[in-house]
């Protein structure tokens, strides 16, 4: 089942702390994904990316991801915002989407499945967890899983 | 007459007639009799007191009429009712009022003293029939200014109290959350280093490398369950039919691991059915019996006994089912106890009796616990000596409905 392009699928993080983006690139590292990883800052350039507008026009600049992580609390637009639009396009709607964040609030948890979410997880408290996590998903997205195919010719 | 050398009439004229007035409604011998008690009645009262005519010419006036709108009595002289009302609105209605009923109780407006301020009055006024078929008016103006502004100021606080209430909870909530960001960061990061420097650091380095990581481990703890404090009331309470001895049975089943650890042992009695939230109901117990595990005697294994008592409408001890309308619940043990000074310091936010080195702890627990019992219009109190025990005595309404009872 494993997809014979799994280090070449693109994993799309959307995430307005730095320091957060840095232990998520860290931790995906250290888990030996090697996947290459694209980061956006929030929900508008999140959407930038995907609709190729923008500081993102240039194809090679925003290749169509597998995955995509998304945290909730950023400015402009937040993630949920994002997901919202994403799975009301009938072609973006096929990524999966993970919300990845340090909320536990029920609202946020039954708001992001109502909006079509793939999964929801809390930011594990560790290095060590998250690490654990990174190295989950990508298992599950891009060993286990089949995506939906056609993603990189997209434009 | 001492009565009659006291100048009382706003138309000194009609000083006489004012008495006979009072005569030809039937009680003229009294007034001949007891001139000097009613006149002291009239001269002594602390509410104002007037007669007016139909067309509003102040008659009599007592002092307090006299120091309440600080007129002279040449000044009454010329005054008409209606002049010291703010609004004349209200002059017509009360007029109509009276006309209408004979009689107005506790008519309320605002009235103007000579120097223009305002009082909010109550007045309270009946309307007679003279001997020549005219009208008059008799009654009393009470000043309510100081109690109506009491209590708008009560009223005020009060909202005020509420609202700050509600931003408080909102703020601790937020707080929490915030503050829990740059915790998780020093965490993520401390960990890093460490693993990144494996080896590297000496033991003095490496020690404090885990100093860092763990109290930041233990401000996280602190902020889970300040948040889980505010919760308790910013959720409000979900109200179902609660068998509290199912409640004790699984708390019991999540401490089995301190139970087995302590050497403990939990007798619990027989536990009342009532209207409360579930989830509360296991936080408050699960804080309590923890608690009692956690601070056991200095030498033997912890006991804990739990019992109800039930109280009447009007607090006797009675049999439970027996007309009880609440429950008391007693959670005692023979640990170390407490300071009995600190008996009520120990329900504080952050207030701990022991250094951390000896008991692990957060000094929220019984924060939460008092909180989850008032929610419940209940009480939650603690009694301890010094390595002989303590009991905590929790009071719950066995209906909210009658929470006034609990």
């Amino acid at each position: 089942m494993a997809s014979t392009h799994t280090t070449l699928i693109p994993i799309l993080i959307a995430e307005d702390d730095e320091e957060d983006r840095m232990l998520a690139k860290d931790a995906l590292e250290e888990s030996r994904l090697a996947n290459p990883i694209h980061f956006v800052q929030d929900g508008v350039e999140l959407l930038d990316f995907l609709y190729r507008r923008g500081p993102y026009r240039a194809p090679d600049s925003s290749p169509r991801p597998g995955l995509i992580l998304l945290d909730i609390n950023m400015p402009r637009m937040t993630g949920l915002e994002a997901l919202r639009e994403i799975k009301e396009d009938a072609e973006l709607r096929r990524i999966p989407v993970v919300i990845l964040t340090t909320s536990r609030a029920d609202e946020d948890i039954i708001r992001s499945y109502d909006l079509g979410v793939n999964s929801f997880i809390s930011k594990p408290v560790t290095f060590e967890g998250l690490v654990a996590v990174m190295r989950l998903l990508g298992t599950y997205w891009f060993e286990i899983v089949d995506l939906a195919p056609g993603g990189d010719q997209c434009s | 007459m001492k009565a009659r050398k006291r100048p009382l009439n706003a138309d000194s004229a009609s000083a006489s007639p004012g008495l006979q007035l009072l005569s030809a409604n039937g009680t003229a011998g009294l007034v001949d009799e007891n001139d000097e008690r009613y006149h002291a009645l009239f001269e002594g009262s602390m509410d104002a007191i007037y007669l007016s005519s139909e067309d509003g010419r102040l008659l009599r006036v007592n002092p307090a009429f006299r120091e309440l709108f600080g007129y002279s009595v040449e000044d009454l002289r010329t005054a008409r009712a209606r002049d010291h009302y703010v609004d004349p609105g209200d002059r017509d209605r009360f007029l109509e009022a009276i006309n209408e009923k004979g009689a107005v109780r506790d008519f309320q407006t605002r009235l103007r003293r000579k120097d223009g301020s305002v009082r909010d009055c109550l007045i309270t006024s009946t309307a007679r029939r003279t001997r020549d078929g005219g009208l008059e008016y008799q009654g009393i103006i009470r000043d309510v200014t100081e109690q109506l502004q009491a209590q708008t100021e009560l009223e005020r606080m009060t909202e005020a109290l509420r609202r700050s209430n509600a931003e408080l909870e909102k703020f601790a909530y937020v707080a929490s959350h915030d503050m829990q960001e740059p915790l998780r960061k020093i965490r993520a990061f401390g960990d890093r280093l460490g693993s990144m420097l494996e080896g590297d650091l000496d033991d003095r380095g490496s020690d404090y490398l885990r100093r860092m990581v763990s109290a930041a481990e233990r401000m996280q703890t602190l902020i889970d369950r300040l948040l889980s404090y505010s919760r308790v009331s910013s959720r409000g309470i979900d109200l179902a039919d609660v068998d509290l001895g199912d409640v004790v049975a699984e708390v019991l089943v999540d401490l089995e691991g301190q139970v087995a650890a302590t050497g403990g042992q939990v007798d619990v009695g027989p536990l009342p059915r009532l209207q409360a939230d579930a989830v509360q109901m296991r936080q408050l117990f699960q804080n309590l019996i923890s608690n009692a595990l956690k601070y056991g005697p200095a030498q033997g294994a912890p006991r804990v006994s739990i019992q109800a008592h039930y109280l009447d409408r009007q607090g006797r001890s009675v049999p439970a089912g027996r007309g009880a309308v609440s429950v008391r619940i007693r959670v005692k043990d023979n640990g170390i106890g407490f300071e009995p000074e600190y008996a009520e310091r120990i329900f504080e936010l952050f207030q701990r009796l022991h250094g951390r080195d000896r008991y692990d702890g957060t000094g929220i627990g019984l924060g939460v616990c008092r909180r989850i019992v008032s929610l419940h219009g209940g009480s939650i109190t603690a009694v301890g000596c010094p390595g002989a025990g303590a009991t905590f005595t929790v009071a719950l309404p066995l209906e909210q409905e009658s929470r006034r009872n609990g």
